[in-house]
């Protein structure tokens, strides 16, 4: 049976081609990076996308046109992700020292809430992520010059903060992530290169933190992955990537050196991000600078690494963040080029309404840059 | 390294280690290297950071312990290394103070893979804060070259300043030692760079009391 799971994979991902693309911004001159995409929770149809221009655009998940840009921030957008029950609530961490929660259905230039921290810690919030049941929003923060870090906390109803971490990590935070299932269970990483794991329903600190795993480098991005969900993957700025067991802390698996594995015609510059991890398989997304990408298979129980399909054409530059949606089967990409890329497992039909959404989103875009040349 | 020729970056660690060696100060002098980018904007960018390891102990003062269990206890006894059991470090009692003062003892901490897994229960998060989490080791890894590991292990990390520095060694390595661990801790910081040596503004190195040189 999982030898048949795995080959259906295998051949969905060879199935996989460029069904959209779209574009965050036409007319400047240096392109806006697209830095994070969040995808809504439930039948929500919308994806997230942050531009490095201090807004995030949504688009619909399968035209990928645009469906609004949230403004307001100042600063960089460091992270973006949905409300788990309300999926019209859409939170937003920056490094302008606020947090604040935005709502589809009303105007997407007001949010509806601003987070603040506590005057005590810098503030710079660097990552978000709200649990299940959309009651503790969670934000990481960057190292002040006395060498604190804090994680906050809040209630999502009110502004004020309502408790903080400090202890766990030394350095930048860079990721948190709340379980998809378990509204207590919170993970952290830091480019001190620690995964911490917390149950939130403990009263202080220590004896919330239950784990932590050590990357010995910098933590880029940190998930749930597994077929239980039990299982914490991590990925470092020195593209190596480790899996642990949250049950019982055990290692599960490290791969340190797949610059090096893969050589010549199967060259890879960097690892983006896992794309899923189920059984003893973990397919991982790693990238060129020159925008191309491969889907990469990696097994823990016979240790090899192979390329199950490379995804070429889409886009022109380095490739910051994905969404994989396990169910309908199809992945989005977004890059420096300031694109989103649509990969879907329908082949060719999808090869005429490329072009069409393309169009769209063009369009679309002119629009919006026309009203936004107004107030200057 | 395409970029520095063999001789030049001779020269200048020749003159570096010359500088150490004209007015001797009371310590061992560091040596380290400098770094500054551009073409780079870390708003936007991807995150410069990371760890390599070096093939000399840059800092071999460092001073590791081994929290282990039975075997790895009686290994580091054998190899003369300060080493911790799990019953000691529950003496402790989850103590601030007290696992401040043993992160202050020592530079890194190495743990068995059985041991780490308590280590936040026991001593709660005081060697995260104190930024000295053990690295894990297993019964198969050799103990001597995991502690070598550990104490050649650099980290880098780009803050909001286009240039960073990282200590690649010491004034009694030999110059080939630190031409050695120069030239790979340049090769791999240029290698996670986008537009790799197109990012790179200038290299210095200098020891901790002596001139800068620029070597490239």
């Amino acid at each position: 049976m999982v030898i048949m799971g795995t080959t259906t994979v295998e051949f969905m991902f060879n199935q996989l081609s460029l069904a959209q693309k779209s574009s965050t911004s036409l007319d400047s001159v240096e392109e806006d990076y697209v830095l994070n995409i969040s995808s809504q929770n439930g039948d929500g149809n919308y994806i997230a996308a942050t531009s490095s221009d201090f807004s995030a655009r949504l688009f619909s998940k399968d035209t990928l046109a645009v469906a609004g840009v949230v403004k307001g921030h100042t600063d960089v957008l460091s992270d973006i992700c949905w409300g788990k029950s309300d999926i019209n609530l859409l939170f937003t961490s920056s490094k302008d020292k606020t947090v604040r929660c935005w709502d589809t259905r009303m105007k997407l230039t007001k949010e509806v809430q601003s987070f603040k921290g506590s005057e005590e810690c810098v503030n710079v919030y660097t990552c978000v992520d709200i649990n299940l049941t959309d009651q503790v929003l969670c934000a990481g923060q960057e190292v002040d010059k006395d060498g604190n870090v804090f994680l906050h906390f809040w209630d999502r109803r009110q502004t004020e903060v309502l408790g903080a971490y400090s202890e766990s990590h030394q350095d930048d935070i860079t990721q948190v992530k709340f379980h998809p299932t378990q509204a207590d269970k919170l993970i952290s990483g830091s480019t001190d290169g620690l995964v911490c794991l917390y149950d939130i329903s403990e009263t202080c600190e220590d004896d919330a933190l239950s784990y932590t795993f050590n990357s010995c480098s910098t933590v880029a991005s940190i998930g749930w992955c597994g077929d239980r969900t039990d299982q914490v993957y991590c990925t470092t700025h020195i593209d190596t990537l480790h899996v642990w067991d949250t049950i019982e802390g055990d290692d599960l698996y490290e791969n340190t050196d797949l610059k090096e594995i893969l050589k010549d015609k199967n060259s890879i510059d960097y690892i983006v991000d896992l794309i899923v991890g189920e059984g003893d398989k973990y397919l991982v997304l790693a990238g060129k600078h020159n925008g191309e990408m491969r889907v990469i298979e990696l097994s823990s129980s016979d240790k090899v690494s192979s390329v199950i399909c490379n995804l070429s054409g889409g886009h022109k530059a380095t490739i910051r963040c994905l969404y994989w949606n396990n169910k309908d089967k199809y992945l989005v990409t977004g890059a420096e080029d300031s694109l989103l890329c649509l990969w879907s497992a329908c082949g060719n039909k999808l090869d005429t309404a490329t072009s069409d959404g393309l169009k769209k989103a063009k369009m679309k875009n002119r629009k919006t840059v026309s009203k936004r040349s107004h107030p200057y | 390294m395409s970029k520095i020729s063999r001789d030049n970056l001779q020269e200048s660690i020749a003159a570096v280690v010359e500088g150490t060696k004209k007015k001797k100060r009371k310590f061992t002098e560091s040596i380290e290297l400098q770094i500054a980018l551009k073409n780079y904007d870390p708003q936007k960018d991807k995150r410069f950071a990371g760890t390599v390891r070096l093939m000399h102990v840059p800092k071999p003062k460092m001073k590791v312990c081994i929290l282990g269990d039975q075997v790895h206890c009686d290994q580091a006894k054998a190899l003369d290394l300060p080493c911790m059991d799990a019953d000691s470090l529950k003496k402790l009692n989850k103590d601030k103070k007290l696992v401040k003062k043993l992160a202050k003892r020592y530079s890194a901490f190495l743990a068995s893979d059985t041991l780490i897994k308590q280590i936040p229960k026991i001593l709660g998060p005081g060697l995260n804060r104190a930024g000295k989490f053990p690295a894990p080791m297993s019964h198969s890894d050799s103990m001597s070259n995991k502690v070598d590991e550990t104490r050649a292990t650099i980290k880098f990390q780009l803050k909001k300043v286009l240039c960073l520095s990282t200590c690649i060694g010491h004034a009694n390595m030999t110059e080939e030692q630190l031409y050695q661990n120069i030239s790979l801790a340049i090769n791999f910081l240029v290698s996670l760079l986008k537009k790799n040596w197109q990012n790179v503004r200038a290299l210095y190195i200098k020891s901790t009391m002596g001139k800068s040189i620029r070597i490239y």
